[in-house]
């Protein structure tokens, strides 16, 4: 049994429509992001990691309403209180992590245990970080995650061309500006864990598109027929397709099994590698082989291979 | 044996510690206060002066009571430093913060304990100098303080190094009082009070003699330690709470193993004997990164079992690349060995690049992350050092010892 065997579909010829979909995905992102940055609330939701700040999630051994909790906690400014789950349990936040050299989550414990009594409340997890490490967290990210593209252009460029390098890192783009397009819709809590799920995506998905060009390089470098680069391109995407089938849903099934069984952080964070391997597989047929094709197109040699190249794409 | 300072006449007890720190009215009060600025340095003056005193002749019994502070006082060898018996340490301490007291210590001078008693047994006594109130060097200026060893002479050592700044101050100071003491002092305590022996600039040693190493790396750690210019103060605070991670660690077990499964399931039901040595190859891939795991006393975060679960996902692909090729190769006709050869020998380049570039990326995510993302990173590098191992070699040793036992061409399942 092999899936997809002797596959010819005719992924490039359908590229248009593919950037299409892939716009429309990308401007409802943005405008997610547009939307709610001029809203006042953040072009993407930053947690305490990233705006310093205290975090404390607790369960309550009672019911409670967000107001309950409010009055419990009295007149402390700035605080934020929302419902994480069930309405026992509530995320506390704070904008500051210190108030005249006491941390705030000692603070919150103390009132907390003052209003429900030891046996009333547990903390289940608290995040305090100064507003310092914050912004210096959102600079390293930053720097890290456009160091990281640097050397894989250069690396890439290194093993095939550079033309190859580029399309990957467009394609890598592509991907990171849906997934935080998608991150700033449901407005998911920016962590370092998420970031860390960002940059799993970003290798996924890169290592899905090398795949696909170390079959287009060993097409372009065998011997055999001419043919235009278009169908050259098309024909390696369709002999990597059983591979990229199978590496996908083995990855998903394991995603989903995460997703639906791990628990509530993980669930979260299985979410976005979900959406980041099926994003990664599309983008490697649909988003870098055609920007490969169209760098080839654009500054590839004149002639035949061009012309034919537009004649084909045409069709 | 100590002698007993001078005391003069009958006086209340706060001017006989004035009497005793300056040796009497005749002295000027300021020799210790003198021009200088910075660290608290002990000025030969102080109680040298003190040798010049008529020794006490005989312990009256009412001297302790006249001047109940200097009782307590003796003469050291060194110049500006006074011994106190370590059991009279408390009291002393009582008497200093006593507002008289406190007035008749000379303006510019301070009274600073040493950090250890000297002597031994029954006769401790415990260092009281007499230093300089304003420091003329002050931490932040210390850049580095190393032990070590004299080269000529064998001495241990502790060298350290001066900014530009400090370098010139002291260079000033040192210049100025050569054979005089410094006193280095830590949270108010008297480290310890080196003689100047030449003037030295931004970069000098402090020799302890025939001290053991370990003296000389105390006061290097104590150095360099004591010059961070302000209180530590936490910055970040993450604690999670007990349930929660236990929670986590079994939901995220069993997910983690019903998803392990059901791949497992799928290759061998997919490639057939082949994904039965695929997942054996795996089952040692998972014991590498356990292994490289622990053999880095690696902490497990969340974002690093997303970096294990990226890894496990290019390990399974390694293996499907290089099962596809086969398969590929197997179709257009080839003997079964050459197939398996080919198959191996096509997949490497591409799980080469992509090894390599996720490898880059964890590099990169290491050296600037930090916390979790680091986690992330070293499970990410671990988890691909080892799917790559695994792949190549365990795979393909696995597939040889598999075509070993068939013949040429025979086929596989695959």
């Amino acid at each position: 049994m092999r899936l997809f065997k002797d596959a010819s579909y005719k992924f490039i010829q359908q590229r248009r429509k593919a950037y299409v979909v892939s716009a429309a995905g990308l401007l409802v992102g943005i405008a997610a992001m547009i939307f709610f940055a001029a809203t006042g609330s953040g072009w993407v939701n930053y947690g305490v990691d990233f705006t310093g700040g205290t975090i404390i999630q607790v369960e309550f051994a009672e019911s409670q309403t967000v107001g309950d909790v409010r009055d419990a906690l009295g007149t402390m400014e700035g605080v934020e209180i929302t419902q994480f789950g069930d309405d026992t349990e509530y995320l506390i936040r704070v904008p500051e992590f210190s108030e005249q050299g006491t941390n705030v989550s000692e603070v919150l414990s103390a009132i907390l245990a003052e209003e429900y009594g030891d046996d009333g409340y547990q903390v289940v997890r608290t995040e305090a970080v100064g507003p310092k490490i914050g912004a210096e967290l959102q600079q390293r990210a930053l720097l890290a995650i456009l160091l990281s593209f640097g050397l894989t252009l250069i690396y890439l460029a290194f093993r095939f061309e550079w033309k190859f390098g580029v399309a990957a890192v467009i394609a890598t783009v592509h991907d990171i500006l849906i997934a935080l397009g998608f991150i700033a819709l449901f407005r998911i809590e920016v962590s370092l864990s998420l970031v860390a799920a960002i940059l799993t995506v970003i290798g996924y998905s890169l290592n899905d598109t090398i795949v696909v060009f170390d079959r287009i390089r060993e097409n372009l470098g065998s011997k055999g027929r001419s043919e235009a680069y278009t169908d050259l391109v098309n024909r390696s995407i369709n002999d990597t397709l059983p591979r990229t089938i199978m590496t996908s849903v083995t990855t998903l099934v394991v995603l989903l099994s995460l997703f639906l069984l791990g628990g509530d952080i993980i669930r979260d964070f299985a979410l976005i590698l979900i959406l980041g391997v099926l994003v990664g597989t599309y983008s490697s047929i649909f988003v870098a082989s055609p920007a490969l094709l169209e760098i080839e197109q654009r500054s590839g040699e004149e002639g035949q291979t061009r012309t034919r190249g537009r004649a084909a794409a045409r069709a | 044996a100590a002698a007993r300072t001078r005391v003069e006449g009958e006086e209340p007890a706060g001017e006989s510690v004035r009497d005793l720190l300056f040796g009497g009215q005749d002295e000027d009060a300021d020799t210790a206060g003198s021009a200088e600025a910075g660290q608290d340095t002990a000025q030969a003056g102080d109680t040298a002066q003190a040798d010049e005193a008529e020794e006490d002749t005989a312990a009256v019994p009412t001297e302790a009571s006249r001047r109940p502070v200097s009782a307590l006082l003796m003469e050291s060898g060194q110049p500006g430093q006074l011994l106190v018996d370590e059991r009279d340490v408390p009291i002393l301490e009582e008497w200093l913060s006593h507002p008289e007291v406190e007035r008749a210590i000379p303006r510019g001078s301070i009274l600073r304990w040493g950090i250890q008693p000297e002597g031994e047994g029954a006769e401790l006594y415990r260092p009281l100098w007499v230093l300089e109130e304003r420091a003329f060097l002050r931490g932040e200026e210390l850049e580095d303080a190393q032990p070590g060893r004299d080269q000529q002479f064998g001495e241990t050592i502790v060298s350290f190094d001066l900014s530009r700044r400090g370098g010139s101050i002291f260079r000033r100071v040192t210049g100025q009082n050569v054979g005089e003491l410094i006193a280095i002092v830590l949270d108010n305590e008297v480290f310890s009070a080196p003689v100047i022996r030449s003037q030295i600039g931004s970069q000098g040693q402090i020799q302890l003699g025939a001290a053991p190493l370990a003296e000389a790396q105390d006061l290097a750690l104590v150095l360099r330690a004591g010059a961070l210019p302000a209180p530590l103060t936490i910055i970040e605070e993450r604690t999670v709470g007990p349930s929660l991670g236990a929670d986590s660690i079994r939901q995220g077990q069993i997910a983690g193993i019903i998803g392990l499964v059901l791949v497992v399931l799928m290759m061998i039901g997919y490639y057939r004997v082949a994904g039965i040595l695929a997942v054996g190859a795996l089952i040692v891939y998972v014991a590498l990164v356990l292994g490289g795991l622990a053999a880095f006393n690696a902490t497990l975060t969340l974002p690093g079992i997303a970096g294990l679960i990226l890894t496990i996902g290019m390990a399974v692909d390694a293996n499907v690349l290089i099962f596809e090729r086969i398969r590929e190769e197997l179709a257009t006709g080839r003997t079964t060995r050459a197939a398996v050869d080919e198959g191996f020998k096509h997949a490497m380049s591409a799980i080469v690049d992509s090894n390599l570039t996720t490898l880059l990326t964890a590099l990169i995510l290491f050296q600037f992350g930090t916390g979790p993302v680091r986690g992330f990173a070293v499970t990410l590098s671990i988890g691909i050092v080892a799917s790559f191992f695994s792949a190549v070699y365990v795979t393909r040793t696995f597939f040889l010892l598999y075509l070993q036992r068939k013949r040429p061409n025979e086929p596989i399942s695959i």
